[in-house]
């Protein structure tokens, strides 16, 4: 699985939304997302279940928060730093 | 073809609450265009008045434009965007909000327009008939909002449920002005009970609603760092305290509480202002613009007001005492509050709009539509909004005038019906192009 990194932690609402949506529909199969935010994104969270998408949260190297998105069908991404 | 859930022909966002609790949108947009409406109806009565108006706050024209200001503009929007934010906040939301959507507005609405056309010709069954259709609007919105802010936990909504708390007693306040009219032989002292009912309805609902909504959206929409935790935690009580030293019948603890508030409101004023000096993206936003503005004239208003209160021979030289009055109304009020509100207006109008477009592609599991929504600017332009803060900005600075000089009462009255009416083209503009972006989005998936 390789990661591809979106950072939108500078952008203002509703711009993160879009973004991670054009993001989530480039994701190609070998792919998983991981989006570097200034807060959790509780309305795309919403949204991750019905296309098709799970998440988990973790601490961010430079931004608060990690939010890390892979396809239910394939295998959660490890931890990585 | 309708989304899913929606009755046949419906149009899209036009119809039941989505699962996140947040009303269809013509619930606050309704409240929005009315408050517009109020506003322009505002400066009609200032273009007819002039200096009349201004020469006094006891002016029956000026406590009709007072309150088509406060009811039919600032209540009018902050119950609009009460259905949208409790849920946001994390208070659920609103039940039955398109019922109570449909009682409140045009009961607020019409009680508002009957309260100014009776306070206008002092004409008690006026007043009596608009008192009685605000009083339904308040005892339906009152409590439904209420639970939801009481029953959720959310740090975020400790602000709000203030305000609300705050609104109750200046409604109380106000139908106790309302017997002492009727009946004068009770001899209720109405001039220094009018002060507290103000404060209360001024910097209990308004500004505790500002400071709550701006905990929020501060740092969401403009990219600040967070609010500091003493500011969120201690200016709302401390407002809320202020608030309560005004109930008692002494003059110590009033100017107690005066200076209570007023500090605790600038401290948020300058917390607020710091915040977006410090925003990561500097380029220049009408929102920002609207803040910066309204903040100015809010902290202007209350610095006025607590020199007053404490050494009001410090301010002789701003204007006499009764003018000193209308001044801090003018600068806190139609300049303050009115220019931050609709500087955000222009933001969370087409906010909202994206939101609900977004909602209906995936209510109907478009992703293609979900990535290609119109932007926000596509509902409000940046020069659209800029005019409408701008316009709102230059006729503030002129009622902070006319407060001063009642001569220039008619610019004023000119200045905010334009204000006002390029607000109401502007939010229409925003709903028929979101209802051409929704229809679009139907017709694609049909």
């Amino acid at each position: 699985m390789v990661p591809r990194r979106l950072d939108v932690s500078r952008l203002e609402p509703p711009e993160p939304m879009v973004q991670a949506l054009a993001a989530l529909r480039e994701l190609g199969a070998d792919e998983y997302l991981v989006i570097a935010h200034r807060r959790e994104p509780v309305p795309l969270y919403d949204l991750l279940p019905g296309l098709g998408f799970r998440h988990r949260v973790q601490q961010g190297a430079a931004t608060a928060f990690e939010i890390v998105i892979w396809r239910q069908a394939g295998p959660e991404p490890e931890a990585g730093p | 073809m309708t989304a899913p859930g929606l009755p046949a022909g419906a149009l899209p966002g036009f119809g039941p609450p989505g699962a996140d609790g947040l009303p269809p949108l013509h619930v606050p947009l309704r409240f929005f265009l009315t408050a517009a409406l109020s506003g322009v109806l505002l400066g009609g009565l200032w273009l007819l008045e002039g200096d009349a108006a201004f020469g006094s706050r006891w002016a029956t024209s000026q406590l009709a434009a007072t309150h088509l200001l406060t009811l039919g503009f600032f209540v009018m929007v902050m119950f609009g965007a009460l259905f949208q934010v409790v849920p946001v906040l994390g208070g659920g939301a609103v039940p039955r909000a398109v019922l109570v959507g449909s009682i409140v507005h045009p009961c607020l609405g019409l009680g508002t327009g009957c309260l100014a056309w009776g306070l206008w010709n002092w004409s008690p069954g006026w007043m009596q008939l608009g008192g009685l259709l605000l009083a339904l609007a308040f005892l339906v919105f009152v409590p439904a909002v209420g639970v939801c802010v009481l029953r959720a936990r959310a740090l975020a909504l400790r602000p709000v449920r203030l305000a609300v708390g705050a609104f109750a007693v200046a409604v109380a306040l106000g139908l106790f002005l309302a017997v002492g009219i009727t009946f004068p032989e009770l001899g209720i002292t109405f001039r220094s009970w009018t002060n507290v009912h103000a404060a209360w309805g001024g910097l209990g609902f308004g500004l505790l609603l500002v400071v709550g909504v701006s905990h929020q959206v501060v740092p969401m929409f403009h990219v600040t760092p967070a609010y500091g935790p003493r500011t969120t935690r201690f200016v709302p009580p401390a407002i809320g305290a202020g608030l309560v030293l005004l109930l008692l019948p002494w003059p110590a603890p009033r100017v107690a509480g005066v200076g209570l508030a007023a500090a605790a409101g600038l401290w948020h004023v300058h917390a607020t202002l710091r915040l977006l000096q410090r925003r990561r993206r500097r380029r220049l936003d009408p929102t920002v613009l609207g803040w910066q503005c309204g903040l100015f004239a809010v902290g202007a208003g209350l610095w006025l007001a607590l020199v007053d209160a404490v050494a009001p021979e410090a301010v002789g030289w701003v204007a006499e005492a009764p003018a000193r009055e209308v001044l801090v109304a003018a600068l806190f009020g139609f300049a303050g509050l009115g220019t931050v509100v609709v500087g955000m207006l222009t933001k969370i109008v087409p906010f909202l709009a994206f939101l609900h477009l977004q909602r209906l592609a995936v209510a109907r599991g478009d992703f293609a539509a979900m990535v290609g929504l119109p932007t926000m600017d596509r509902f409000v332009g940046r020069r659209a909004a800029f005019v409408a803060v701008g316009l709102h900005a230059a006729a503030a600075a002129v009622v902070v005038a006319a407060a001063r000089w009642p001569e220039f009462g008619r610019v004023a009255g000119a200045l905010a019906v334009m204000s006002f009416g390029w607000l109401g083209v502007v939010i229409a503009v925003a709903a028929l192009r979101y209802g051409r972006a929704a229809r679009s989005i139907v017709r694609a998936g049909a």
